[in-house]
């Protein structure tokens, strides 16, 4: 256990290191990086300032190794168009982003454990039917356009919520139900499946031949060996909002780090984008790292097999 | 699954009956997908003879125009036409040669690497195995839209640098279930005697373990494409795709997000060919699945 748990800490750090080798040598290999790394239109001079501050000058390994030494340290450089040390953005900007993805998991989980229980329960039935068009729909609606839409009916059309920004609870609606609605997809499958499985197990009809009734039987003795996948699902879910998130912020002008990404990208403000992918890409890890070890701990069948 | 019986049969006359069991089996496609594919893939291939104008032909007399059923609507523009008066019927069949084009590119290219990648890591097993799934592990673990962004904010917008960036993302999750497809395909008994009788590993590889994971590569990309779409679509949504004036329907999307009250219809239509030819995709997978390879419900 000790080892295997260390030799996904070293993975997890491989990982890390892969991230920041791709982001320098992107930063490196692109014409000339003091171009890159200054805003547009800027003139020669901001150029030479900025190759100095860099360390251009000196050897590629040397550049290298303080580019790893100043992520060690977390410093991820400044803004080129503001100025502002990016640390401070991320950290300004990500507990909008969590909350937002928090509530996303929350639609997903209330949504989709009603509509897969009821769907394997009722097999074949309308309630069956529907549970399998959600998770179609799901799989398949571009989150972007999903998110207009909602915009459409229910800030343009209807006036109920407002259409964009981060406000009031109602505010968190649209953009928290858009970056939910494609994980529901996976997880009433996944309910649905587990649930089917249980539902055939020799316990369950153990409890059944006892005279339990229906409920019990399903809401203790099925429901709860069938949510196990499911929870290991909703962990790495979060990793998956990650992905969603720098479109759905984007969509609904939330202020989270999705959105500075995108933001960046116009503004060709490297800084910033390097430190989103090194921040989005460490979270990543960090969350697969835990779901692993999660999983090492609770199932001891298994084990690093090598 | 037929599977079981046919170890014995060789790898020619597997060929053949699988053939035929997928052409007999096209009859019992579910109808609607198929229909769909086929107008997208038709789109695709002659879209320049079908759309009534040039997808990039600017008429800002005509500029939001609405679709046909709308009072003010003409016949002329039967989808309406955006903020430059460019028709959006012809963009949308124009566009279904960019999504799916770029699809079939990572398809191939990332899937055929992940494929070799795949069967070299489980045929081989252990150091090779372990250091090509390490490998696959990081890359998986990558944020794909971030890595995306960042790739093609420094390479340059183009429809070569976003295959690019997407093809590794695909061949890791192809490499990964043909691996493990291969592991159990090469315990059995056919392999063994393949191996015993001097067959050189790449013949084996080619002749005996890749038609046994074919299935699972068919059912795979089939359902890949329509993930790939939705990727595609997303990086063109957020200004990092196919670059304009090129019609990718995620492009009109976001064209379209200026004028939601005024011009709903920019918006509408691309974002139902995006879902239209993603669940399609999706349904028509599932069912190859359930058809060729039940025993993988959960791919």
């Amino acid at each position: 256990m000790v080892k295997y748990i260390g030799f996904r800490l070293f993975q997890a750090l491989l990982g890390l290191w892969f991230i920041a080798t791709l982001v320098f040598i992107l930063s490196r290999s692109i014409g000339d990086p003091a171009e890159v790394f200054t805003a547009r239109n800027s003139g020669v001079d901001a150029r030479e300032i900025m190759a100095a501050k860099l360390g251009l000058d000196r050897p590629l390994h040397e550049q290298y190794l303080k580019f790893i030494g100043q992520l060690v340290r977390l410093d991820l450089g400044e803004s080129v168009s503001n100025g502002i040390p990016v640390t401070q953005i991320l950290v300004e900007r990500m507990p909008a982003t969590f909350t937002l993805g928090l509530i996303a998991l929350l639609f997903a989980l209330v949504f989709s454990l009603p509509l897969g229980v009821l769907g394997a329960v009722y097999r074949d039935t309308p309630v069956d039917w529907l549970a399998k068009v959600m998770a179609f729909l799901g799989q398949s609606m571009p989150p972007f356009w999903l998110g207009i839409m909602l915009i459409i009916l229910f800030a343009v059309v209807w006036g109920l919520l407002p259409p964009a920004g981060k406000g009031e609870w109602h505010s968190y609606v649209l953009p928290g139900f858009t970056l939910g609605w494609g994980v529901m997809a996976g997880m009433v499958r996944l309910v649905r499946s587990s649930m089917l499985d249980v539902l055939d197990s020799d316990y369950v009809a153990m409890a059944r031949a006892k005279g339990l009734p229906e409920v019990v039987v399903i809401g203790k003795h099925a429901l709860r060996n069938a949510l196990l996948p499911v929870l290991t699902y909703s962990s790495l879910v979060l990793g998956a909002f990650m992905n969603g998130s720098v479109v759905v912020e984007q969509v609904f002008a939330w202020p989270g780090i999705g959105t500075s990404a995108v933001q960046s990208v116009v503004r060709r403000d490297f800084p910033v984008i390097q430190g989103v992918v090194i921040v989005f890409g460490s979270f990543f890890i960090l969350i697969n790292l835990l779901v692993d070890i999660m999983y090492a701990v609770i199932d001891p069948r298994i084990k690093y097999t090598q | 699954m037929a599977n079981t019986s046919m170890q014995i049969v060789s790898p020619t006359t597997l060929w053949a009956v699988r053939v035929r069991s997928v052409l007999g089996g096209l009859r019992r496609a579910p109808k609607i997908p198929s229909l769909v594919l086929l107008v997208f893939m038709i789109f695709a291939a002659f879209g320049q003879w079908i759309a009534p104008y040039s997808p990039v032909a600017v008429d800002m007399a005509a500029s939001f125009s609405p679709p046909v059923w709308h009072e003010e609507g003409s016949a002329d523009h039967l989808l309406g036409t955006d903020k430059l008066g460019r028709d959006i019927l012809s963009r949308l069949i124009r566009g279904a040669r960019v999504s799916l084009s770029l699809s079939l590119f990572v398809i191939g290219l990332g899937g055929g690497v992940g494929v070799v990648l795949g069967l070299i890591s489980g045929y081989s097993g252990g150091k090779v195995d372990a250091v090509m799934q390490r490998g696959i592990e990081v890359i998986l673990a990558m944020p794909t839209i971030l890595v995306a962004l960042v790739f093609v904010f420094a390479v340059g917008r183009s429809f070569e640098s976003v295959i690019l960036i997407l093809s590794p993302f695909l061949a890791a999750r192809f490499a990964r279930i043909v691996r493990g497809e291969t592991l159990s395909v090469r315990e059995r008994d056919f392999v063994a005697i393949a191996k015993v009788i001097g067959t050189p590993t790449w013949m084996i590889l080619l002749k005996h373990i890749l038609p046994n994971v074919f299935n699972t590569i068919i059912v795979l990309a089939t359902l890949e494409v329509g993930h790939l779409i939705l990727l595609e679509s997303s990086l063109s949504f957020l200004g990092v795709g196919v670059p304009p004036p090129q019609p990718a329907w995620g492009l009109m999307v976001a064209d379209g997000r200026e004028f939601l009250t005024s011009a709903y219809w920019i918006t509408l239509f691309p974002g139902l060919c995006i879902l239209a030819a993603v669940l399609s995709l999706n349904l028509f997978g599932d069912w190859l699945r359930d058809t060729l390879d039940p025993r993988r419900r959960q791919l």
